[in-house]
């Protein structure tokens, strides 16, 4: 949760700083992780108004000791002290309330308006200690109950209260336990030392004393939230060399994995034992300063676990020290519990111990977070909080990380070949019998571990479904069949156990060895009966693999997030609709289950990100009759928190009438429980509500109160919508009212949820009553006022926008670009510039007179296109009737082919040529031709000749002897006809029709036929590597990959660049 | 198509690559010479392994193809009368010669006589002493060399008890000792994995019988009830010989043969 939050706030940090550092600014003592804390609430508030970040209310005291940062010997600790305690009497806290800045004299005061409606705008409570007196002038009361002065934020000036301090919200405590403002201040001023120190990037050099004053006052703060609590501590020691430069790490988390602090602590020299003793001491010192009854206590030594638990001995003198310091603290906790987990599970701590080993010896370091409380409250709204979703970190259901499954015979190529590798391979008769033992015994083992390994990893990476998300648990069963699944897994540990029994026995058999022989005889057994194993659960590994592949693609649904979620009969458009608010891309086709399993599309809505998930339609029948597609759907309705969207095709052009899709709502009913539910009509462009019959009204009008059911305290939304996906009318009012019945459905769960009140009771929003009907506007003062003014006044400048605006707006205004010329003389600004080109002004090479010679040439010109133009253009009084005729026919057929040629060419591209015998209209035919140009007085009988000496014969040419037939001197014995010879050619081979290889043929150039047999060979060994390489030819060229990377990159350890 | 696959939606809205046919018919062009190229290099077992996988692929490979032209070619139809071929209405009699059975139990009878020498490894390679025993010196100086130990694996029978350690001869390791063995049945064709119950006789002599060594060629009892073998009394067989036909210290198991 925190790094979620991180992201999204250093995201917006960029865009929101500038309307924080007036407060954060001037505080030189806060460090940076604080001012950074602050700017997440600024972005909160600027960002998200609409959240319940409204919660959120921060408090942050002034101190003008501006050197607090720097000090850090307890010599400036006190004088500091003192200083404080002086200023404690003039302090000031100033009160933010969205727009309104207060300040208070008194803390009471203040609290009042740290309210508790959820409906406020955010609070956050600074503290000062002195004020200008410029800034006293001007504050006047505004809004905020009782307060001395109230400005508006936008008019926050830095350095207008001084300096301002993070105030921690806890400061009730001080003012109701201890009003003394002497102790008061003791206790504040640790506090924002320790933050810094935290802060200060591992070079603390605060004593651990006063990190003990600094834990205590932790525990105040926290107290409240660990009454009833446990929390879990997490440590770790570290040593360079052992003993050598040690260093201990702890991190407290709340029971639900939040961090509460993390400590480090410099060793000095220490065995590495030692150090996870002081590690888990300094962690119980700050979990019990905190006030934590119980705890649960993780760490990577299985010494320390032990050994607090009794179950191992303490020998070492070193150690005792410690252990009887740690059993000390043990006996101070009601509930203890101590785990020993494996380094991995432990790094949060192992990189606090190993921060810790560069701190000096006896340093001690504290990360406090603040900012938790708050964080939890922030994501409140983006989390769900369902009872199923305890661990400690999100569980990400990405699927795609499985390691892929090998099949069965490359499992055992891959061990085995790795056995190969990575043992030693050089063993000789002579050796001692003992060595030969050993090296065929690590062969053994080896080849077990490795088997081991990737079995394992194959076991653990695959999802348990009883243990994921009873969602994907669900749509897995249905996807893969839960049976087959585990017992496949079954298998595959059964397998791992066979093997790993093989290896003990063989390894006890070869420390009976007597000579290589019979060792090597048994390695050989051994890793042969290792591989059968692993060959008989090859089906399983396949199955596996297909699973893997398979889980990999579906879609990443986040069961936890808020989603939207279609349904209904096929056909109905749910997926259009999807398609319409998301970028899911859903096929959509006019056929029902087009949509075959879930489809995921996101949306927002408000800055809200919403998960929108296409399900395929659902036919109403007998549960055990559905299929994988529909039970895919029933799945996610049944398991998703959602807003359920039950589409509804009015128009029944779906093919299903409303009485069946009625039916099926029914059948489904029970899944819609504690679910928003929206009855959608969709397709109301072929029908809209009110055309339907009576009859189907009434099953509407029941499906609406049905829906109306899920609206519990909610009163005014509508649950019955109408929309049509293809005009896009009332797509978007559906998803809006989707976004906000859901958001409503899942703020009401967390307000009844019990976490809630324990954050609730801790956050007090104050509202600010009314004292009576009078309006109080921000009173600005005067100074300020005019202040603005002048700056207003300051900025103004004219722009061109401005200019723009002024003279007709974009598009009318043109700008001219010679204004700002810095010129001697400004009537230069419009004078025509010389145009240079290759060094010589363009103007002494133009001829003066050549404007008239143009306008001359011109007249010339016109005039004799005019005389074309009245040949063309005649004019049609001339002309005798028939030319006319003549005329208007030749203009007529002009039209008609441009005409056709337009359509033509229209439609080119998508036109495919037409064979000839298809040409129906017979346009083309050369007696058609004749025709047209002898009507056009021409003779034809040339053109006719020449296209016909040009196109082919209908019959296919096929060989120079057919045509010979064809001419009819040369005629078969038989007397028969070409058709008969052609079949007699055909029944020759090839061979046989020509002449033999190696004789000279006249004709093709070669001396003798040893020539030609040469010139044969030389040809064919020229086109043998080419063959070889699969070329099409001489031109085929082709590299298939020009840079081979496995030639290219890397180390040439093995073979060259051009070959390995 | 599911929302997930992001291949074939690529190939859906882009098509294939430009190059993708022709790399293919490439590929499988020279598919061809790559195979030959790995059958001339590859050596030893490799070798032999990419052989025998070849040969099997082709042997597949041209009983397809006599399948495939089985079904397609014509062949004269087979008229002729097979000897000994019966009409249908005396099939199910049954029809036995006399002089047959006479034979028949001549043979059973010879069988039987030879029969318990006649078992499926006849012959064994001996097995010298000090192959089969191990010298232990013992002793403060390590200067008495009494005591054995045997290298081979044994069959220790559940019963037993060890002699004080101190006198006994022969040591037979607890990491050599085995009670159970793979028998195969010979009719069955298939092995269970049996109880030994004794061993009956080792071929290198009565003393490796008495210590229960089990070597190549060694009749062992084993524990049939699993099979379910019944007498032609009716009675279920428990015990039965069967003879070793691996060399067990050398495979880690021992492997036999139901003597049936």
């Amino acid at each position: 949760m925190n790094s979620l939050f991180n992201a999204c706030s250093t995201a917006l940090f960029a865009r929101t700083t500038s309307g924080l550092t007036c407060l954060s600014r001037g505080v030189i003592g806060v460090s940076w992780r604080q001012r950074v804390d602050h700017h997440r609430v600024a972005i909160v508030r600027a960002e998200n108004g609409f959240l319940l970040t409204r919660f959120r209310a921060s408090c942050y005291s002034t101190s003008k000791a501006s050197s607090v940062g720097k000090s850090k010997t307890k010599k400036s600790e006190s004088k500091l002290e003192k200083k404080m305690m002086g200023e404690e009497k003039n302090a000031f806290f100033v009160v933010r309330k969205g727009d309104l800045v207060g300040v208070y004299k008194n803390l009471n005061d203040c609290q009042a308006q740290v309210g508790s409606s959820v409906c406020d705008p955010p609070v956050s409570v600074y503290k000062g200690y002195t004020m200008p007196k410029e800034a006293e002038e001007y504050m006047i009361s505004c809004g905020l109950k009782n307060a001395l002065y109230s400005i508006r934020a936008a008019d926050l000036t830095e350095e207008l209260f001084g300096n301002l301090v993070a105030c921690p919200y806890q400061q009730p405590h001080f003012s109701l336990g201890e009003p003394s403002s002497d102790q008061m201040s003791k206790r504040r001023f640790p506090e924002i030392l320790g933050s810094q120190t935290g802060e200060a990037f591992g070079l603390t050099s605060m004593s651990s004393d006063s990190a003990r004053k600094h834990a205590k006052l932790e525990h105040l703060a926290t107290q409240a939230l660990s009454t009833n609590r446990t929390c879990i501590l997490e440590f770790d020691g570290a040593s360079k060399g052992n003993p050598g430069q040690a260093g201990a790490g702890a991190v407290l988390r709340t029971d639900d994995g939040n961090v509460i602090c993390r400590l480090r602590e410099g060793l000095g020299i220490a065995t590495n034992n030692v150090a996870e003793y002081r590690a888990m001491i300094l962690g119980l010192r700050c979990a019990l300063s905190k006030g934590f009854t119980s705890i649960r206590v993780i760490g990577d030594s299985k010494l320390v676990c032990m050994q607090v638990q009794g179950l191992w001995k303490v020998k070492n003198a070193n150690i005792i020290k410690w252990y009887e310091e740690a059993k000390k603290l043990k006996d101070k906790f009601l509930c203890f519990q101590i785990d020993h987990v494996l380094r991995d599970l432990n790094s949060d701590a192992d990189a606090q111990a190993n921060l810790a080993v560069d701190l000096a010896g006896a340093t001690t370091s504290f990360l406090h977070y603040f900012a938790f409380i708050v964080l939890s409250i922030v994501v409140l709204r983006n989390y769900p909080c369902c009872s199923w979703h305890k661990s400690l970190e999100m569980v990400q259901y990405n699927f795609k990380k499985i390691t892929r499954v090998p099949t069965g015979k490359d499992f055992v190529d891959i061990t085995l070949s790795r056995t190969q590798r990575q043992t030693p391979t050089v063993v000789h008769k002579g050796y001692a019998i003992n060595r030969i033992r050993q090296f065929y015994i690590r062969k053994v083992k080896f080849t077990q571990t490795n088997f081991h390994e990737k079995l394992s990893t194959i076991i653990e990476e695959f999802p348990r479904l009883d243990e994921i998300h009873p969602f994907y648990g669900d749509l897995l069963h249905v996807l893969y069949d839960k049976d087959h699944y585990k017992l496949a897994l079954g298998q595959v540990s059964t397998a791992r156990d066979l093997i790993g029994k093989i290896a003990r026995e063989y390894v006890k058999l070869l420390r009976y060895g007597d000579s290589l022989y019979r060792c090597k005889a048994l390695k050989v057994a051994a890793l042969g009966r290792m591989s059968t194993v692993t060959k008989r659960i090859g089906a399983s590994l396949a199955y596996l693999e297909q699973v893997r592949q398979h889980m990999a693609r579906l879609p990443s649904i986040d069961p936890n997030t808020r989603t939207i979620l279609t349904c209904g009969c096929p056909n109905v458009g749910k997926s259009s609709f999807v398609n319409k608010i998301t970028r899911a891309d859903v096929d959509v086709q006019p056929y029902a289950f087009t949509t075959k399993s879930l489809f995921v599309g996101h949306t927002d809505y408000k800055c809200l990100r919403y998960q929108v998930i296409d399900t395929a339609g659902i036919l109403d029948r007998p549960f055990e009759d559905r299929n994988i597609i529909e039970m895919c759907s029933i799945t996610a309705l049944a398991h998703l928190r959602a807003v359920v969207l039950f589409f509804l095709d009015i128009s029944c052009s779906c093919g299903y009438t409303i009485a069946q899709q009625t039916a099926l709502f029914r059948s489904i009913k029970s899944l819609f429980m504690n679910k928003p539910l929206i009855i959608v009509c969709n397709k109301t462009d072929l029908q809209s509500l009110d055309g339907i019959s009576d009859d189907d009204k009434k099953l509407v009008a029941e499906m609406k109160s049905e829906a109306m059911k899920t609206l519990v305290g909610e009163g005014g939304a509508e649950v019955l919508l109408t929309m049509s996906t293809l005009t896009e009318d009332g797509v978007i009012a559906v998803k809006n009212v989707a976004c906000e019945r859901l958001l409503d459905q899942r703020v009401e769960i967390k307000m009844k949820s019990k976490k809630i009140n324990e954050c609730l009771n801790r956050f007090h929003v104050a509202v600010p009553k009314p004292r009576d009907q009078k309006e109080r506007p921000p009173c600005i003062p005067q100074v300020v006022q005019e202040a603005k003014a002048k700056e207003v006044e300051k900025d103004k400048r004219k722009l061109e926008k401005d200019l723009e605006e002024e003279n007709g707006g974009a598009g009318v205004y043109s700008v001219s670009l010679k204004k700002h010329y810095l010129l001697e003389d400004d009537e230069w600004k419009d004078d025509n510039m010389p145009e240079i080109l290759d060094g010589h002004n363009i103007h002494d090479f133009v001829d003066p007179d050549i404007l008239p010679r143009l306008e001359e040439l011109k007249k010339e010109g016109l005039l004799q296109v005019n005389g074309e133009e009245d040949d063309v253009e005649m004019d049609v009084d001339d002309l005798t009737p028939e030319e006319r005729k003549a005329l208007a026919e030749i203009r007529r057929k002009k039209s008609i082919l441009i005409q056709e040629h337009r359509i033509k060419k229209s439609t080119a591209e998508s036109r495919s040529i037409v064979p000839r015998k298809f040409d129906k209209d017979k346009k083309f035919t050369s007696k058609r031709m004749g025709r047209q140009l002898s009507s056009l007085g021409l003779d034809p009988s040339k053109a006719i000749e020449r296209v016909r000496s040009k196109s082919r014969g209908r019959k296919r040419e096929r060989s120079p002897d057919h045509r010979n037939v064809d001419g009819g001197d040369d005629m078969d014995m038989d007397g028969n006809d070409g058709s008969n010879k052609k079949m007699r050619l055909r029944s020759l081979s090839w061979s046989r029709s020509r002449p033999p290889t190696n004789e000279l043929v006249s004709g093709e150039g070669y001396r003798d036929s040893a020539q030609k047999v040469k010139a044969r060979k030389l040809g064919k060994k020229s086109v043998q590597k080419r063959n070889k390489d699969a070329r099409k030819g001489e031109g085929d060229r082709v590299i298939p990959t020009l840079k081979p990377k496995h030639l290219l990159s890397g180390k040439r350890s093995n073979g060259k660049t051009t070959r390995r | 198509m599911p929302q997930g696959d992001y291949i074939e939606l690529h190939r859906k809205r882009n098509g294939y690559r430009h190059d993708h046919f022709e790399r293919k018919r490439k590929k499988e062009a020279r598919e061809v010479h790559k195979r030959s190229q790995i059958a001339q290099k590859s050596l030893g077992i490799k070798g032999k392994m990419f052989a025998k996988k070849r040969y099997a692929e082709k042997a597949q490979m041209k009983k397809t193809l006599a399948m495939h032209e089985e079904s397609s070619s014509r062949r004269k139809v087979d008229d002729d009368v097979h000897e000994g071929a019966v009409p249908a209405y005396l099939l199910d009699r049954e029809t036995t010669t006399r002089a047959k059975v006479l034979s028949n139990t001549v043979k059973q009878k010879r069988k039987e006589k030879a029969g318990k020498w006649d078992v499926p490894l006849p012959k064994v390679r001996p097995v010298a002493e000090d192959e089969m025993f191990k010298v232990i010196r013992t002793g403060k100086r390590k200067t008495k060399q009494w005591k054995r130990m045997i290298t081979k694996v044994t069959f220790v029978g559940q019963g037993f008890t060890r002699k004080p350690p101190k006198y006994e001869r022969f040591i037979r390791p607890t990491g050599l000792r085995f009670n159970k063995a793979h028998v195969t049945h010979p009719e069955l064709k298939c092995t269970f994995n049996l109880e030994m119950i004794g061993v009956k006789k080792n071929p290198n002599g009565p003393m490796y019988t008495s210590l229960g060594v089990v070597t190549k060629g060694t009749i062992i009892e084993v524990n049939v009830s699993e099979l379910g073998l019944v007498t032609p009394a009716g009675k279920v067989v428990w015990g039965k010989y069967a003879q070793v036909t691996n060399n067990p210290e050398n495979d880690g198991c021992i492997n036999a043969v139901l003597l049936v």
